[in-house]
Formats: structure tokens, sequence, C-alpha cells
């Protein structure tokens, strides 16, 4: 019942935020797409490509590859099949193919090495400040250290 | 007043819940660390399993935040005090928070297999697909973080979770 009660709050949460979202998208949606070129841009434009059901899965910075997703068997217009990766869209292809190929295996070392990174960087910084916290302290304990007797050895069990 | 052998009988049962509860949350978060190290990777996994691990990620979320709900408040209510601890983790959890919900669910509004393939049509839109794009990475500069400031329960947690097996095995050899 405990935890019932608590994931209906966090799912209220979680509500807000998405409420907040779609506020944002509601009065606001320039501040976020404002000034993006590329590949968007043709799936809303484009007539030809509304028509033939394309979507741009990918939004590219107006360099980048884009990524076209087609209904089976369809083909992109020969204006849109410049510099494009077509995907043909298969509702519970799952694509587990992909993860068997080489050529695909980039994708993923990248994330991993993105996240051993910044964990490596976080993690030398909280020693290093552990480290620094513990030498300040320990140099406090040591000013305020009475000379001599028993007091000073009892200060010293404490450091 | 309880006897000593009782109160023994107490601590040890609330002691073996405390390292159930460890397990739980030690494989639950590396199941949730390695389902977004997968869900972000996209050109790996294609668009399908994409789809449905981010949907997953999203219902996972929801327990994980659940099951932390009392260091959330806990946490909270010593962020009115000016030695109180965890401020750093506090802010980047809330980032998080935002981050990873923006996320899922734009990544929900702009779903092409996931939610056709249960006979839902999301609208979509570049404003979602941008936020998508946005808090994905965002998310993914986040949850390293996340993981880290947590690295001496995880080496604790994790160390004992590696050699207790060893010991029984020991044991019983």
């Amino acid at each position: 019942m405990k935890f019932l009660r608590r994931f209906a709050v966090v799912t209220l949460i979680v509500a807000v935020v998405t409420g907040i979202g779609l506020a944002w998208n509601h009065f606001d949606p320039s501040s976020l797409i404002g000034g993006i070129p590329g590949a968007n841009h043709v799936s809303l434009r484009d007539p030809a490509a509304r028509k033939n059901g394309i979507e741009v899965l990918r939004p590219g910075n107006g360099h980048d590859r884009r990524i076209l997703a087609l209904p089976p068997d369809a083909s992109p217009p020969r204006h849109l099949a410049r510099n494009v990766i077509v995907v043909h869209l298969r509702p519970m292809d799952l694509g587990l193919n992909s993860m068997f190929e080489r050529v695909d295996w980039p994708f993923l070392t990248h994330t991993v090495v993105i996240e051993a990174g910044v964990m490596a960087i976080v993690v030398f910084l909280a020693r290093v400040r552990r480290r620094a916290r513990r030498a300040w302290r320990t140099r406090r304990l040591a000013s305020a250290e009475p000379a001599g007797g028993v007091r000073s050895a009892l200060w010293r069990t404490r450091v | 007043m309880l006897k000593p052998m009782a109160t023994k009988t107490v601590t040890t049962q609330a002691r073996r819940n405390a390292v159930a509860r460890a397990r739980i949350d030690f494989w639950f978060d590396t199941a949730l660390l390695l389902g977004f190290t997968l869900a972000y990777s996209y050109g790996f996994t294609g668009i399908a399993i994409h789809e449905w691990l981010g949907i997953g990620l999203g219902i996972a979320l929801l327990f994980h935040l659940t099951l932390h709900w009392d260091w959330v408040v806990r946490t909270s209510v010593k962020l009115i005090d000016p030695h109180g601890r965890d401020k750093l983790i506090w802010l980047v959890n809330l980032l998080l928070l935002f981050a990873m919900t923006f996320c899922i669910a734009s990544g929900i509004l702009i779903s092409r297999v996931a939610l056709p393939f249960i006979g839902l049509y999301p609208l979509g839109g570049p404003f979602w697909s941008r936020l998508h794009v946005l808090t994905a990475e965002i998310t993914l500069g986040l949850v390293p973080v996340h993981v880290a400031l947590r690295w001496r329960w995880i080496m604790g947690v994790g160390s004992r979770l590696v050699t207790r097996p060893r010991r029984t095995a020991g044991r019983s050899g």
C-alpha cells in the first residue's frame, strides 16, 4: 500500500513535468526550434516528402546524412535521394541484425566512452575534494591541539 | 522490553532486509544504466528496439524513483540546512528527472514504430523531435554524473556482491 501511494505520487510528479513540456510546446515552441536548419524542415515544407510518407528520424544540421523512414517498398523522391540513409519501416521488425553488424558497433562504443569518461572525471574530482577536505580537517585539528598531556593523545586518536 | 535474544533476531532480520534491498537496488540500477546506454545508441539498436526500450525505461524510472522516495524526501527536507549534504546530488537528480521525462515523453510523441504498432498515431512535429535530441544529449551527460556521485556505494555493494558468493562457494567446497 505504501509502495502504491509513493508510486502514485511519483507518477503525478512525472505527469506535471510532462505537462510543463506540453505547455512549452503550446506557448513558446519557437524558443526551441527557431533556428534549426536541415532535416525537419524538409519533412515539413516539402510537399513531395509528405505525400510519399517520408519522415525524418534524425534531424541533421545541414551537413550530416539524413535518415528517412519510408513505408515498405517505397523509394525517396529523386531530389531528396541524395545524401540520405533510407530505412524501410515494418511495425515489429526489431532490427536485431543491426546489433550483429560490425559497422553499427561504434554507435554503442561511442556512448560507452562518453559515459565512462564523464564518470571517471566525476570520481576523480570527488576523490580530490575528499582528500582536500580530510587534509583541511587534519590541519584544523592539529592547530587546535593543546600542547602535551592526555588531552593531546585524545586529539590524536580523534584524527 | 525486548529480550537480548529477540533484539538480536530483529537486528539480524533488519540487516538481512537491508542487504536484500541493496542487492535489488544494485541490479535494478545496473539494468537501468545498461538499458539507457543501449537506448541512446540508436544506430546500434535500430528504431524499434530504441522505442520499446525507451518506453520500458520510462516505466522502470517510475519504479526507480518510487524505490528511492525516502531519499528524495529526506534530502529535500535537509536542503534548508546550510550544512546539509547531498545538495549537488539532489540538483543533478532534479535535472535528470526533467531531462529524462522530457526525453521519454517527446520520444513517445514522435514514435514511428512502437505506438503505431498498438494503434496509436502520435502527432510528432519538429518541437518534439528537437526536444528529444536535446534532452537525450543532456541525459547522456547527467546519467554518468548521477552514477559517479554514488561510486562509493556502488563499489561497496558491488564488491560485497562479488566476494560473498565466492566465500559461500569456498565454505561449501
